[in-house]
């Protein structure tokens, strides 16, 4: 309530101030509509980036496919956990406990002799029942409790893991066989790069239409105004447990394709911090935009790595250093930044849109 | 016929009692304003419609019993609320904030009638695609009761619309609520602090006082009550 009327009383004295007396901190503050570029770059950027994204992994070396596979493993938890928190409002530092019951569908199933693009599926509809069921008492608490329940998730996600041994084979680690079937002629990184690309486009796809739709109108509507929107026929409880459900099902899809691509996961992989990259990456990417997740899966991917050239403790300090900043100065994260440098320029290409 | 019935014996928040032995009713297409000092439980009241509290008694809508309902579903029934600070959905656009109005309805249905409230209201049109945090405080309140009227309620619940107005913008915004509720036949239950216009265009009154009923009446009978006059109309 405070964050929106802050933010509504800025864009009113922004206008009234004039842009010239803006200051920086208020000019990166500022809200904006998103980048209405014309149809034709719209077309063509969509086209070459099509192109650009399904001959990469052929003409590279493996490294690369993996690590922009997993930039699109990211992008995947990242839409579905801005569905949550910036569209829904609903803080959840446990999606790593999501991450991790996808990643295990698969590897079960897989021990368990099913073909491996089928255990996807199980992938999303494991964490979607577990999200739901999470969701109905979580749901019920709001801000901090919320963000704690998620937390201790998270913590206990290594120690439930090691605890499932029967299941999980323990702290052994369990190994997946991601090979592409016989009639595919891909190597393993190639393929599961192909995986990859195709889920990220279907959720990319699915959660701007769904960001756009009735329902992410009343995913904002609670999260701005819970009782408002439920004095006006929006039926509050449903929507967040199904929110919760949807959020935890993308997260577990991306888990099932990250055990394809590393063919070999134990409990150490879904410890805490990779939550905090999660939260890291939505942040950073831009709350309540759905291009930001690409952004900020480019973020978690790429910037550790340069940071660990320089010490491995750096990470984390970079994280945090770069948490605290877009918090106070950047709340639209580099997707704001984006619309802040482009916005005018694009506006002012043959043929746009004007809004 | 009475479209709302109320009996309430209490009503409040948890323990906290607010609304004691409260009855009145609501005609078909009638209109009812709700006087009270702050803190006398008019807000209350109007949650209680809405199912925000905790009530013992009944409260019926057409026959139909709203005690129980879930607020979505009460408002499914044809009960609109326009709360008291308006509710805008500030990071939502004017359009965007219409639609949420219309949750109860196919999508279809609900876009036209966006479009057909913008039109009704330019100022709420020209910014249709520009988040509703940016609107002046009456076109907020205008927007807030369009919003409402997009269910198609068929008793509209108004919370001091007037709160936070210039006089002149509070008295354009009675006269287009007037107009209306006349012409959609929506019954209205006001609660305001500004008795004057209030009692304008209202055909009932009640003044409410601790969480009781203390005074009833139509509203010419209300503006001539010389308690009514000295405490809520400032002559």
């Amino acid at each position: 309530m405070t964050a929106t009327t802050t933010r509504a009383s800025t864009a009113r004295s922004g206008r009234e101030r004039g842009r010239s007396r803006d200051s920086l901190a208020a000019w990166l503050r500022r809200p904006r509509p998103p980048l209405a570029p014309p149809r034709w770059l719209a077309v063509l950027a969509t086209a070459a980036g099509a192109i650009a994204l399904a001959v990469v992994p052929l003409v590279n070396p493996s490294y690369i496919n993996l690590t922009l596979t997993l930039v699109m493993i990211w992008t995947i938890v990242g839409l579905g956990l801005n569905l949550l928190v910036g569209f829904g409002g609903q803080v959840s530092l446990g999606h790593s406990a999501f991450f991790a019951i996808g990643a295990y569908a698969v590897a079960v199933g897989g021990a368990a002799g099913l073909p491996h693009p089928a255990t996807l599926a199980g992938a999303a509809v494991v964490p979607f029942v577990v999200g739901y069921l999470v969701g109905l008492p979580a749901l019920r608490l709001h801000g901090l409790q919320l963000g704690l329940v998620t937390l201790a998730m998270a913590m206990a996600t290594p120690a439930a893991i090691r605890a499932l041994e029967p299941l999980t084979q323990g702290s052994r680690g369990i190994a997946i066989d991601g090979s592409p079937p016989a009639w595919v002629p891909l190597a393993h990184d190639q393929w599961v790069y192909y995986l990859a690309l195709a889920l990220a486009t279907v959720a990319y796809v699915v959660t701007r239409r769904l960001a756009r739709g009735r329902l992410g109108r009343s995913f904002v509507a609670v999260r701005d105004a819970e009782v408002v929107a439920e004095t006006l026929g929006v039926d509050v409880w449903h929507t967040k447990t199904r929110l919760f459900a949807a959020s935890a099902a993308y997260a577990g899809v991306a888990g099932g394709l990250y055990a394809m691509l590393l063919e070999f996961i134990g409990p150490e992989n879904f410890s805490l911090t990779l939550s905090i990259s999660f939260v890291t990456l939505i942040v950073v990417g831009g709350l309540a935009t759905v291009p930001g997740a690409v952004l900020g899966a480019l973020f978690v991917q790429y910037v550790p790595t340069l940071t660990s050239s320089i010490s491995p403790a750096a990470t984390g300090a970079a994280y945090g250093v770069v948490l605290i900043l877009f918090a106070f100065f950047v709340p639209f994260g580099l997707v704001g930044l984006a619309r802040a440098a482009l916005g005018r320029i694009v506006a002012r290409l043959p043929g746009a849109r004007g809004t | 016929m009475s479209l709302l019935t109320v009996e309430i014996a209490a009503a409040g928040y948890g323990p906290a009692t607010v609304l004691h032995e409260v009855g009145f009713e609501v005609a078909t297409g009638g209109r009812l304003v709700v006087l009270g000092a702050n803190g006398a439980g008019k807000t209350t009241l109007l949650r209680t419609i809405s199912g925000l509290t905790t009530v013992d008694g009944s409260i019926r809508l057409d026959g139909t019993e709203l005690v129980g309902l879930a607020p979505h579903r009460i408002a499914g029934a044809g009960i609109a609320h326009v709360p008291q600070g308006r509710g805008t959905f500030g990071d939502l656009t004017v359009r965007e904030n219409l639609l949420v109005g219309g949750a109860t309805r196919p999508g279809r249905a609900a876009a036209a009638d966006a479009d057909r409230w913008m039109e009704r209201f330019p100022r709420l049109g020209e910014r249709a695609a520009r988040p509703a945090a940016g609107l002046s405080g009456g076109e907020q309140q205008l927007l807030a009761i369009a919003r409402a009227l997009m269910s198609t309620p068929r008793l509209l619940l108004l919370d001091e619309p007037s709160l936070g107005l210039a006089p002149k913008v509070t008295s354009e915004l009675f006269s287009t609520l007037d107009e209306l509720c006349g012409e959609t036949g929506t019954a209205m239950l006001l609660v305001e602090q500004n008795a004057e216009l209030a009692l304008g265009i209202a055909e009932t009154a009640l003044v409410i006082e601790s969480g009781r009923i203390t005074v009833r009446g139509s509203a010419a009978e209300l503006r001539d009550n010389d308690d009514v006059r000295r405490a809520y109309l400032g002559v």
